[in-house]
């Protein structure tokens, strides 16, 4: 343009030529900025409509999949659940949800008949009524799966879409429901871990728990084997850690699948290892005699006249395996007698008793991981009547973990055992409370292996493992009476007995006797048999070495002067 | 006169190829910018894929499921309380010598040779085969028939 100017220019000559010249030179550099910001417009629009436009027609047609697929569009995903060795318990996942526009829909019966072959649960009529509906907008299926979606996308409907949302998936089914939970449909728990770290977990985080998938499986499959052989109600079993507190396992049956929880009853849903409070019966007597050697100075020595019912006020206590004789302590304890127990609990007194059952956490609920927790049923008015009926558990309910974690108390030196389903950040969980002597701790696990290898317990045993523990067999309490025909058969016991590092306890609700067991529904034929078949298979599970037991030296062996004969005269039982 | 068109031509060379560099850039940053998007899409989709495998891994892992399994496919069952030992070289069965007879086909310098594993990990890797192999006779059934 300026060379235009140039050659067309009116030649002027002197002062004026040089004030021409300026202007021209001012127009021309005007000029060049008008150009340059018309190229750039150019420029930017080339830039807008050829470029960038791909990709922004692109994006208005994702933005709205890409919305419901953000992740943070939908809230924070829940964090997972797992177990002691990071097997999955609970996830959540993003499943899409099927909906209609029932507008767009072109052929409705085909339609439908398509989507009956892809999702066959589809209700047909209700399937019909949406698709033909008035509205812009109808659910067809919520939660289907990947596979599902993939099928749907092919058939290229447009009157089909997805909605994303987050489903809580527990991949192991019933096997953990009562302890691990579940929530609403918008992610909030409800029970179990789900329920008490919901702050947690709605955070995001992972919860890690103290259980082993394989040992719960264990002890789900004896304890239901049990349930079935003697055609009972209902049972619970759990295993501990002895000295940490850890539970490794912790089932109650029935159980119900948690991704199906609407259609689980009321009986199913009750947790009966840490909510139900049941009168576990002899299993008291682990800790009325270890108040006992706690409190007084006796030996295995110390004799109890069993030969004649108790009575007291209105009560009569008798022995179910009755010996009629006088009794030293480990016999009271291997034949479980009502009587002996009762005279324990006279010696050490009400008071001293009430406390010493106390310390050990099972007059109280419990401080535990989960909030579905049962109160213990005490009497509260402690007579005299009571202090001899609370010395072999008659009068007195608690929850089965309570009277597990209690046994673990006992035969790991005594130091109070608090149960846990999350071990803490910092790995010092060893108990600091002492709630009896070394000494007592000691002279009880002999008394528990006594149990095992010479009293009621027998059938708990297993080869190559010193396994200590007790049998509870208590009548349950219906209307406020005693039921004879209603049992609750429980076994408590621990292994190795030299020290302790596994409590398991089984309880079975209202087992009738079979066969095989002549008849008999009592703890020592119905759960010892379910403990023994766990420890079994505990052993195969965890590489628990069998040669490490040496029969020679068990400490049972300790307390066979201590037993005597029929006939009063101080003779060894055979071994 | 013709200072200044080089020195307006200059600068206007500098404007344009400035302002082509420019886009240039932001191009590159635009392309650089939808390619991180599309990653990011594809991370999120492979890592919610991810999260579908795993999940589905623990069902397909359930132990009641594997139990049915091994018991229907496999001829194994449950180990005895006395099958697991705490240190095998002090199990004195193990320490025999071993009474088993040669295999039929192995050469009998095989078996002298062949190291005592007590690693129960240990898997023998097979061996070639015995030359003699093409002439054994298999058939012991017709065999006995024709006698």
């Amino acid at each position: 343009m300026w060379k235009h100017s140039r050659y067309n220019a009116i030649s002027i000559d002197g002062e004026r030529r040089s004030s021409v010249y300026m202007a021209q030179s001012r127009l021309s550099i005007l000029a060049v900025c008008f150009v340059l910001a018309y190229f750039m417009v150019v420029l930017r629009l080339l830039d807008l409509a050829i470029i960038q436009g791909e990709v922004s027609s692109y994006d208005t047609a994702n933005s709205k999949i890409e919305k419901s697929q953000d992740v943070s569009a939908i809230s924070a995903r829940r964090g997972d659940i797992y177990d002691r060795n990071g097997f999955l318990l609970a996830t959540t996942l993003k499943t899409p949800s099927l909906f209609v526009d029932p507008l767009l829909v072109i052929d409705a019966g085909s339609l439908s008949d398509d989507l009956a072959v892809i999702i066959p649960q589809l209700d047909k009529s209700k399937l019909d009524r949406v698709l033909h509906a008035k509205n812009r907008f109808g659910w067809i299926a919520r939660n289907i799966t990947p596979a599902q979606q993939q099928d749907i996308l092919n058939l290229g409907d447009p009157s089909l879409g997805f909605e994303y949302e987050y489903k809580r998936i527990y991949p192991q089914g019933e096997l953990f429901a009562h302890l691990v939970g579940y929530t609403d449909r918008d992610g909030l728990g409800l029970a179990g871990i789900e329920r008490s770290y919901n702050d947690v977990l709605s955070t995001g985080k992972d919860v890690n728990l103290t259980l082993d998938l394989r040992l719960q499986h264990a002890v789900k499959r004896e304890l239901s084997k049990a349930i079935s052989d003697f055609t009972a109600i209902a049972g619970t079993g759990v295993i501990l850690d002895a000295k940490t507190g850890e539970i490794l396992a912790g089932v109650s049956l029935p159980d119900f699948n948690l991704n199906t929880v609407n259609k689980a009853s009321k009986n199913q849903m009750f947790n009966r290892l840490t909510l139900g409070v049941y009168e576990l019966g002899s299993m008291f007597k682990i800790f009325s005699t270890a108040a006992l050697f706690d409190l007084h100075d006796v030996d295995m020595g110390k004799t109890f006249d069993a030969r004649t019912p108790l009575r007291v006020g209105r009560f009569t206590i008798n022995d179910y395996h009755a010996e009629k004789r006088i009794l030293t302590v480990p016999e009271v304890f291997m034949h479980s007698s009502n009587i002996g127990s009762a005279l324990m609990g006279d010696m050490i007194g009400g008071e001293a008793l009430r406390k010493f059952y106390s310390d050990l956490g099972l007059l109280e609920p419990m401080d535990f991981d989960i909030r579905e927790i049962g109160k213990p049923l005490v009497p509260s008015i402690w007579r005299r009547s009571t202090t001899l009926t609370a010395s072999y558990g008659h009068g007195l309910a608690t929850t089965p973990l309570q009277m597990s974690a209690a046994v673990a108390s006992v035969v790991n030196g005594g130091m109070l055992v608090n149960p846990m389903l999350v071990k803490p950040s910092n790995d010092n969980i060893k108990s600091e409370m002492r709630v009896m002597s070394e000494d007592t701790s000691d002279k009880m696990r002999k008394l528990l292996r006594l149990v095992v290898t010479k009293g009621t317990g027998k059938n708990a045993d297993v080869k190559g493992f010193a396994i200590g523990g007790k049998t509870g067999t208590a009548e349950k309490s219906v209307n406020g009476r005693y039921d004879r025909k209603k049992l609750i058969s429980s076994f408590v016991g621990a292994f190795p007995m030299d020290d302790p590092k596994y409590v398991l306890m089984i309880m079975v609700d209202e087992p009738k006797g079979n066969k095989k067991s002549y008849g008999y529904a009592t703890a020592g034929w119905v759960a010892a048999p379910a403990f023994a078949r766990i420890v079994t298979s505990m052993a195969a599970i965890l590489g628990l070495p069998a040669d490490k037991y040496d029969p020679q030296k068990d400490i049972s062996l300790e307390l066979l002067p201590y037993l005597y004969d029929e006939k009063g005269g101080k003779k060894l039982v055979s071994y | 006169m013709k200072g200044n068109i080089i020195k307006y031509g200059v600068v206007i060379a500098l404007v344009v190829s400035s302002g082509g560099v420019l886009m240039n850039v932001s191009q590159q940053v635009q392309t650089a910018e939808r390619e991180v998007k599309r990653y990011d899409r594809k991370l999120a989709a492979k890592e919610e894929s991810i999260r579908v495998l795993k999940a589905e891994w623990a069902y397909l892992n359930n132990p009641a499921r594997l139990e049915l399994l091994v018991s229907s496919g496999l001829s194994l069952s449950a180990a005895n309380s006395m099958d697991i030992i705490s240190d095998i070289s002090n199990d004195e069965e193990s320490n025999k010598e071993p009474s088993v007879s040669s295999p039929v086909f192995a050469p009998a310098n095989h078996v002298n040779s062949a190291p005592l594993h007590r690693d129960i990990s240990y898997v023998p890797i097979p061996r070639k085969s015995p030359v003699n192999i093409k002439n054994a006779n298999f058939n012991n059934n017709n065999n006995g028939g024709a006698r």
